[in-house]
Parts: structure tokens; C-alpha cells; sequence
């Protein structure tokens, strides 16, 4: 059974579903996955996985929802995952904290489809008692002004802690307080 | 790296005899009591929750499987036969994997004599020789004493997530520094 989060229609008038991820979505997100990585998308992966790795990575996802470590979100339209969300506690002393990661499918970017699942994953991180949500991203990336918009603030940068296409890139790390 | 390869050896500022290796099988015991004693007296770490001699085996195999695949460097402190401290160093993924993250533990009663800063020594230089660029570590900002070891030692502060941490009920910042190595 799929459990729905909420629909909406995005900018460009797309029916868009947000929904709990599914064990079935794996072919989905494998597929998803690479695409991003073939087109050189600004995400930590620069090279394509296998089904092997993915199906690894599925079943870690999964455990980490059921146990209440992680909050994944999968946007659906036109019949397919187009954008996934998530936010994963850490351990121990840290636990009030969680580390968030989006992307959405490049047909489907500039609708307004990657801030609706940020917002939603913050309600349900919130739930589950997330007080501080944070990120990293490219500091070249037009992300960072989306999260501005969406309440993050930038709290340390790493000079030069991503290599992007031969080239040095500084990583800005940013944090949004949800609760607490 | 094969687990128990020895690296090093020295003598501490109290004169006791160092040996600097990779952690191995037989620690699984001293490790365990170590982390525990770590939790007990409420050592400024992540880890607040005391292990079981099931999840530490569970720990260990995958930190082994990891030293055998070259995935991690671990160098671990030995004193009079026992593991005393422990530090590892692990390769950020893919478009970040230039840079490692960096952890470091000494037990109560071994500290202050100068193992922490080999043990970080030993494995800066063998990051470096692997390739990385940069090592990346996480400190509580209350943490005087580490904050200070880590300055010396070439580390700069880059970043805090405030409140980052909570210890003994308070909200404690968790302070990011960096440290570039030296290209080999």
C-alpha cells in the first residue's frame, strides 16, 4: 500500500504526488540515480551505480524508515519517481540532528517539486523529533539560493572540498533549527 | 592494510612503551571495554549508549572489512598489551573522496602524554600517502583541551552547527576544522 503524503500541481501545471518510498521503487531510483550521474548533476556520485549497490543501498534506506532513523519522501508524477528526499538522524549525542539530501529529475526541476518535498520532509522530521536540519552543497550550485529562500543558513564552508569536472569547488554547509 | 600491522612505536611523556598498529581480531574485548568506559564517564564523543559484546562484534567485523578493503585507515595505541586509543580516518564518497573524516578516542588514564597526537600523526601521514587532501573533523566546542591539540596540530575551525550537540542536557555547538596535508 502506498501511504500519500499530499498531491499538488506544480508551477508547470504537473499532478504531483509526494508519497512514503516503496521497496517497488528501486528500479525507479537506480534509474533516477544514474541519470543524475550522466549528466553531471551537483551531488556527491560522479560515478554510475549498479543494481547490486542500488539494491544495498534500498534495503539500508528502508531499515532506516521502519526503525525511525530516516524520513524519505518520493515524488511521483506521470506514473514514476521523479524526486527523492530524505533526512537521516545521526547517532548518540547528535541525534536531534539530521542530514538532508533532495533531487529531482531534470525534466521535472524549476516547478517548485524539490521545495515541496523539502517542506514536507521537515514536518516529518520534526515528527520524529529532529530539532536541526543541515545540508552541503556546491557553492557554484543555484541550490544554495533555494535553501536560502526555504530558512537555511550557512554555517562553515570547506575550501575546495568538492572536485566538480576537473575543477576545485568549495563545499557550503548550511543548517535550518525546525524545532526545539 | 592487514589488521595488526605495526606502524610505530614510542614512548609516552609518562615513559610508558607505545606500539602503533592497526586494530586486529584479538582487540575485540579491550575495545569494547573501551568505548564502555568512554560512555561511562561521559567522554565528549557521539557515542552516549553502551555496547554489547554482540554489537561490538558486529562493529568490529565490518571496521576489519573495511581495513582489509583499504576503505579506512585505523591506527590504534597499544600499552602494556592493551588497546588504549584509536583513531581512524575514512574517504569522503565519489566528487568528495579527496577528503577524510577524521575520529579520534584515547582511554581515561592514557591521556595528556602525547598518544592522541601520534596516533593522529600516524594516520595523517598515511592519509596523505593514499591520496587524500584534506582531513575533516567534528569537535565539541566546550572541548578545550581537544580544541586546542587539534589547533596545534594545524587544524582550523570552518564552520559550527549551533546546538549541534547535546551533552548532560545542554546544547553544545559542534565545531568543523580542517586540516590540509602536505602532498606526498
Amino acid at each position: 500500500m502506498k501511504t500519500l503524503f499530499r498531491a499538488f500541481t506544480s508551477k508547470s501545471g504537473t499532478e504531483v504526488v509526494l508519497r512514503q518510498v516503496q521497496w517497488s521503487d528501486l528500479d525507479d531510483i537506480l534509474a533516477l540515480v544514474n541519470e543524475l550521474i550522466e549528466e553531471e548533476v551537483m551531488i556527491g556520485e560522479d560515478k554510475p551505480t549498479t543494481r547490486d549497490q542500488q539494491v544495498d543501498r534500498h534495503s539500508e534506506r528502508m531499515k532506516d524508515i521502519e526503525s525511525g532513523r530516516s524520513v524519505v519522501i518520493i515524488a511521483e508524477a506521470d506514473g514514476k519517481a521523479v524526486g527523492m528526499a530524505n533526512a537521516r538522524k545521526r547517532g548518540g549525542r547528535l541525534r536531534h540532528t539530521a542530514g538532508l539530501g533532495v533531487f529531482v529529475r531534470r525534466t521535472y526541476r524549476n516547478q517548485g517539486i524539490g521545495s515541496e518535498m523539502i517542506m514536507e520532509l521537515e514536518s516529518q522530521a520534526k515528527n520524529m523529533g529532529v530539532e536541526i536540519l543541515y545540508l552541503e552543497v556546491y557553492s557554484i550550485s543555484p541550490s544554495v539560493e533555494l535553501y536560502r529562500r526555504l530558512g537555511y543558513v550557512e554555517y562553515g564552508k570547506l575550501p575546495g572540498g568538492i572536485k566538480y569536472r576537473g575543477e576545485y569547488v568549495d563545499m557550503i554547509s548550511m543548517y535550518k533549527r525546525i524545532a526545539g | 592494510m592487514r589488521p595488526g600491522t605495526v606502524f610505530n612505536r614510542f614512548t609516552a611523556r609518562d615513559g610508558r612503551q607505545v606500539i602503533l598498529r592497526a586494530a586486529k581480531w584479538d582487540d575485540l574485548d579491550d575495545m569494547l571495554d573501551f568505548i564502555n568506559s568512554l560512555v561511562e564517564e561521559e567522554a565528549m564523543i557521539t557515542a552516549n549508549m553502551k555496547q554489547t559484546r554482540e554489537s561490538e562484534v558486529d562493529w568490529l567485523a565490518r571496521k576489519l572489512t573495511n581495513l582489509e578493503k583499504d576503505r579506512v585507515i585505523n591506527v590504534v595505541a597499544e600499552v602494556e598489551g592493551r588497546m588504549v586509543g584509536s583513531c581512524e580516518v575514512e574517504a569522503r564518497p565519489g566528487r568528495f573522496s579527496h577528503v577524510g573524516v577524521l575520529g579520534i578516542s584515547v582511554k581515561q588514564g592514557y591521556r595528556e602524554v602525547g598518544i592522541g597526537q601520534e596516533l593522529m600523526r600516524e594516520a595523517e601521514r598515511q592519509a596523505a600517502q593514499m591520496g587524500l587532501e584534506s582531513i575533516l573533523l567534528e569537535v565539541f566546542a566546550t572541548n578545550d583541551r581537544a580544541n586546542h591539540v587539534y589547533e596545534k596540530m594545524g587544524y582550523r575551525r570552518i564552520g559550527a552547527i549551533p546546538d549541534g550537540i547535546k551533552y548532560k542536557g545542554e546544547y553544545v555547538d559542534s565545531v568543523y576544522m580542517v586540516k590540509k596535508l602536505c602532498s606526498s
